[in-house]
């Protein structure tokens, strides 16, 4: 999966369906095919000893799959859960994921050509994890390479 | 059947006609002996040619029938299926002389014609099932003439019949009809049997055989097509039979039509496939096949081996020891999967047949095992794994027959063609054409072992008396004492022991009686659970479910709980979620038991084990296990298996003497070491007994203290001291043997049973013996924990780590330099760590006085873990935390708890270190 998902921003066909999701005023993008489910906000457990955007344990049917805090994760500021809060449950590789969002917005359809590259801000943002900028209806999707958000090289305490 | 034999001046006309077959056939009957085979199959041919002539021509349908009648009747006596040989065979002289009236125009015949019919049936009734009375009839009818030619029938002529009989059946069969199909079957196993048989044509059958069990079994979609096929193949068979004849030159009287010029593929090998390996193999020339061909009928009774094997040359392989080039790896896959089967089955049946060698079930199970190795290895072209199987197969041919009994050394031979045949059929796992064959050392000595067992010196000698059973289900029903039952033994002399003991008057004759029941209840049960049938099913999927049974469970009991459900305004709707949880507890119930399988398969390997044991050290080991269907995790079966051999290694080698200094002690000479499973607790126990020489205590402790284990330790208690030999590198072993005793063993049996969550401990009386019990959780998904609170945060802790906890007392906890706490625990110092400090919890109480201690132990450490409150026990279903997730330091997994959430069970080992690493940190701290 990983592998396709290379190839794919290799060859820039970056066009596809796309759930995009809000954190705090901005609208992110994460390619379809990663999306396993979108959960209701539920009692996560806590470990301990974990990275702070490692918000814990959740079960999901019967599994238990770890949930990351995307907010801590990129540096923004936490909130208390809202009705529209979710736990978006996302494949990478073998392993799933959950990830806590302010909201879920649509899927989107983004054709090649309503695609850029990420814009360069120097040192002040990393957009290593950046797919690219998604142009939809007047506003900007930011298109996050999921796979990269929760590289485990990145993220100390994911294996 | 052979219609091309048809003579050429009949001429199919008017329904009068009688057919030249059938002219003076009812004669040619009453001058036939019933045992003159020959005769037998030229009058069988002749009837059926008259019957097809008849039908052909359009006869009355009573006419026919009553020819089919006599057609069914011959080829069960035939088959030794007919009890009253000679009745059958007079009411069927008599059908055919009344079909012949009737047909010559003599209406008044026609009442006689139905009068034979009805003698036939009756003549036919007196039996029962033919199939399940074949062998019977085959063994037990030494009056009836032709059973001088008991079993695998020789002349290919015969065999040809007979492929053309199943032929014939299997065409007119109705693919849901069991029964026929079982009585199908069987003839095609009788056929293969038959030494008439061309090679090639027992490669067909054997995929026939294959085929009808798996219609049988239900599992083709459509069983007509099925057989259809089947049926072509078995034309194919008879083909290549009759070409088979007719290289052989063997010609028998009537069969006159060639049918084509005879197949040089087919003729240089005949042979008679079922007597002689070296068929397969061609080794032998042409003159071999002359000699085994011109041999119309092999004496049969003379064992299988004594006929080849003097003059026999080495065996010898024509194909390179490589996988074959056109080898199917789905078939490969499932033949593997299905003889290993075969051959575990194979081997608890031998070890069985140790103590029951009379045991026909038994010996057929082996038999059985071998034969279809040989079948399928044959049809895949896997040439030495067929030979091994085949040679076994003899052997357990001759037990069949009651020749020979497998006992000693015939047992280890037996057991080491399962050795053998399990190493080359392991060995092709994942192999693709072309790549090496596993071929073991000794399988080409153990091959002419096999072809002249006797000759190479093995024989049924070397047999320990087996153990009376009576007595231990005696004593295990209460009604007299062990110690009763073994001076019996010693007393009885050539008596049985029942006998004995009633004579003494020690037990009542219904006791006795009862006794010898409940074994053969016992022997039968086995029987029929093997029947059983099974279904292999991926763990993958079968961990899914019960991940959702178990989601089912917390989602019904959330609707149980839930306050409008409660409230009791909704009664029916109460009654249905009520009868929801019943069911689904049920469910639950059910799914943990999928994963659960019987100890009896270790058991068995361990039965094997100490007979091998045994053997090698010179000492006589008698090997008892009790409640082997006791059912564990099959993940925790696995791991169970190192540990027990270490155990039972030290038990054969250390524990029980050699038989003179058993003797010298004023023991029985033979020693024996149970190996007992059973449930107490919600645990199972497993416990290894023997009534060996014991641990001894001083040598132990001798040793401790050499190696510095004591820690100036004095008056350690037994227990203490025995468990002393689970530390590494400990052993008293005098000298080293291949056994066991290098010192490596206990310490990772410890460790293994110990990652099982389990328990061991060790009981001992120098001089009579030791126990070592196994105490393990019914399996390693669930654990018995308690559930704690610290903070808002909820934690399992396993029980099997919980030494104890307790509220500590005013005054009981002390400090070191202001930050190490200790704990003052009936007069021992235990530090002291608090769980929330740990992990960081929030809002935990922070005063010890008003918390809970709870002592923890892992990996020899202790120590008292400071929480708010323990809130009960459960049991919880153990998971990881996700893959997604790092090893967390102090946590084993996860489990789900009664509200759906997840709760983190909590690993006393790692937790240790944590705190203990902590400690190491902190020094610094607290000097600064």
């Amino acid at each position: 999966m990983t592998d396709n998902a290379a190839t794919v921003t290799d060859t820039n066909s970056r066009a596809g369906m796309y759930l995009t999701f809000g954190l705090a005023d901005e609208e992110y993008g994460v390619e379809i095919l990663k999306v396993r489910e979108i959960i209701c906000m539920m009692d996560i457990t806590a470990v301990p000893k974990a990275p702070p955007h490692v918000k814990g344990v959740v079960n999901l049917r019967g599994k238990v799959v770890p949930v990351i805090e995307l907010r801590t994760r990129f540096s923004m500021p936490t909130i208390e859960s809202t009705e529209e809060t979710c736990i978006i449950v996302v494949v990478v590789g073998t392993r799933e994921i959950g990830v806590v969002v302010d909201r879920v917005s649509e899927v989107l359809d983004i054709a090649e050509k309503d695609i850029e590259d990420p814009p360069t801000f120097g040192t002040i943002v990393d957009t290593s994890f950046l797919i690219g900028m998604g142009k939809t209806e007047g506003h900007v999707t930011i298109l996050l390479d999921i796979t990269k958000v929760l590289d485990p090289n990145d993220i100390a305490g994911i294996a | 059947m052979a219609t091309d034999n048809a003579p050429n001046n009949h001429k199919p006309a008017q329904r009068v006609d009688i057919p030249e077959a059938l002219d003076g056939l009812a004669v040619a009957i009453d001058d036939c002996d019933v045992g003159n085979e020959e005769a037998f199959v030229k009058i069988g041919i002749r009837l059926e040619k008259a019957w097809t002539d008849l039908r052909v021509n359009g006869a009355d349908k009573p006419v026919l029938e009553l020819l089919k009648t006599c057609l069914q009747t011959l080829q069960q006596i035939y088959q030794k299926t007919v009890s009253d040989v000679q009745g059958a065979w007079d009411a069927v002289r008599d059908a055919i002389a009344a079909v012949e009236a009737v047909l010559g125009g003599d209406d008044s015949a026609a009442d006689r014609a139905a009068a034979a019919g009805q003698a036939i049936q009756a003549v036919l009734q007196g039996d029962d099932v033919p199939a399940e009375r074949a062998q019977q009839a085959a063994d037990g009818e030494a009056e009836a003439p032709q059973a001088a030619n008991a079993k695998g029938d020789s002349s290919p002529r015969a065999a040809l019949c007979a492929i053309q009989d199943v032929s014939a059946r299997l065409v007119a069969a109705d693919p849901s009809d069991g029964d026929e199909l079982k009585a199908i079957l069987e003839d095609v196993h009788t056929l293969m049997d038959m030494t008439g048989l061309a090679a090639a044509a027992s490669g067909h059958l054997t995929m026939v055989a294959t085929q009808l069990e798996t219609v049988i079994q239900g599992k083709v979609p459509d069983p007509q097509k099925t057989l259809d096929t089947m049926a072509g193949a078995i034309g194919t068979c008879a083909d290549v039979q009759e070409t088979f004849i007719e290289a052989d030159g063997d010609d028998l009287a009537e069969a006159s039509e060639t049918t084509g010029e005879p197949d040089d593929d087919e003729a240089p090998e005949p042979a008679a496939d079922a007597q002689t390996p070296e068929a397969d193999t061609e080794t032998y020339g042409p003159d071999g096949a002359a000699t085994a061909a011109d041999d119309k009928q092999p004496a049969t009774e003379e064992p299988a081996e004594a006929k080849p094997a003097s003059k026999a040359p080495p065996i010898e392989f024509p194909g390179p020891a490589v996988m074959g080039e056109d080898c199917d790896p789905e078939l490969m896959k499932e033949f593997i999967i299905e003889c290993l089967d075969h051959i575990t089955n194979a081997e608890g049946a031998l070890l069985e047949l140790e103590s029951n060698p009379e045991d026909n079930d038994q010996i057929n199970v082996v038999f059985r095992a071998f034969h279809t190795i040989k079948g399928t290895s044959g049809f895949l072209n896997l040439d030495r794994i067929q030979t091994c199987a085949h040679l076994a197969e003899n052997l357990l041919d001759r037990a069949r027959d009651g020749e020979i009994r497998i006992l000693g050394g015939y047992a280890d031979l037996a057991l080491r063609s399962c050795d053998c045949l399990r190493v080359m059929i392991e060995g092709l796992q994942g192999l693709t054409p072309g790549d090496d064959l596993t071929i073991p050392e000794d399988l080409s000595e153990l091959l002419e072992i096999l072809s002249d067992p006797e000759g190479a010196g093995y024989d049924e000698d070397d047999v320990d008396d087996t153990p009376m059973r009576t007595g231990d289900i005696l004593v295990a029903g209460g009604k007299i004492t062990r110690e009763h039952v073994e001076q019996a033994e010693t007393e009885k002399g050539q008596k049985h022991l029942g006998e004995k003991l009633l004579e003494d008057k020690a037990v009542k004759a219904k006791d006795v009686a009862g006794a010898i029941r409940k074994q053969k209840a016992q022997q039968q049960r086995g029987a029929s659970s093997m029947a059983e049938g099974s279904v292999r099913v991926s763990t993958g999927r079968l961990d899914s479910l019960i991940n959702m049974v178990g989601e089912l469970v917390i989602a019904q009991s959330m609707v149980a709980q839930d306050p409008s459900v409660m409230s009791g305004q909704a009664p029916r709707l109460q009654r249905n979620v009520s009868h929801a949880g019943k069911i689904t507890r049920e469910l639950q119930d059910l799914t943990m038991s999928l994963r659960m399988v019987p100890l009896k398969g270790i058991f068995q390997k361990m039965n094997r084990l100490v007979r091998d044991l045994a053997r090698k050290s010179g000492k006589k080991v008698k090997f008892v296990t009790e409640g082997e269907e006791t059912e564990i995790d099959r993940n925790m079966v696995e791991s169970l298996n190192d540990p027990l051999v270490h155990m039972i290694r030290n038990s054969v080698d250390h524990g029980v003497e050699s038989p003179d200094v058993r003797e010298t002690n004023g023991k029985e000479p033979s020693g024996t070491v149970t190996l007992r499973a059973y449930h107490a607790a919600g645990n199972v126990v497993i416990e290894l007994q023997d009534d060996g020489k014991g641990l001894d205590r001083e040598r132990i402790l001798a040793k401790a203290s050499e190696r510095g284990l004591l820690d100036g330790k004095k008056d350690l208690s037994d227990q203490e001291a025995f468990m002393l030999i689970f530390q590494a590198g400990f052993s008293t072993a005098e000298k080293v043997t291949d056994v066991s005793g290098r010192g490596v063993g206990m310490d990772v049996v410890k460790r293994s049973i110990e990652s099982l969550r389990g328990r061991i401990e060790v009981a001992s009386k120098q001089g009579a013996g030791s126990t070592f019990s196994i105490r393990l959780p019914l399996t390693m998904a669930i654990a018995d924990a308690m559930i704690l609170r610290v903070g808002q945060e909820t934690y399992l802790l396993p029980t099997v780590s919980i030494e104890q906890s307790f509220q500590p007392g005013a005054g009981s906890i002390s400090t070191v330099s202001g930050k190490g706490e200790m704990v003052m625990l009936r007069g021992e110092l235990l530090p002291l760590f608090r769980l929330h400090e740990l992990f960081d919890v929030p809002q935990a109480s922070t005063e010890p006085y008003e918390s809970l201690l709870v002592v923890i132990e892992g990996d020899g450490h202790r120590c008292a873990l400071m929480v708010d409150e323990l809130l009960g026990q459960q049991q919880v279903v153990i998971k990881s935390l996700g893959r997604g997730m790092a090893k967390v330091p102090g946590v084993s997994g996860g489990a789900i708890l009664g509200d759906g959430r997840v709760g983190l069970i909590l690993d006393a080992t790692g937790l240790l270190q944590l705190a203990e690493g902590r400690l190491d940190n902190e020094p610094e701290a607290a000097m600064a």
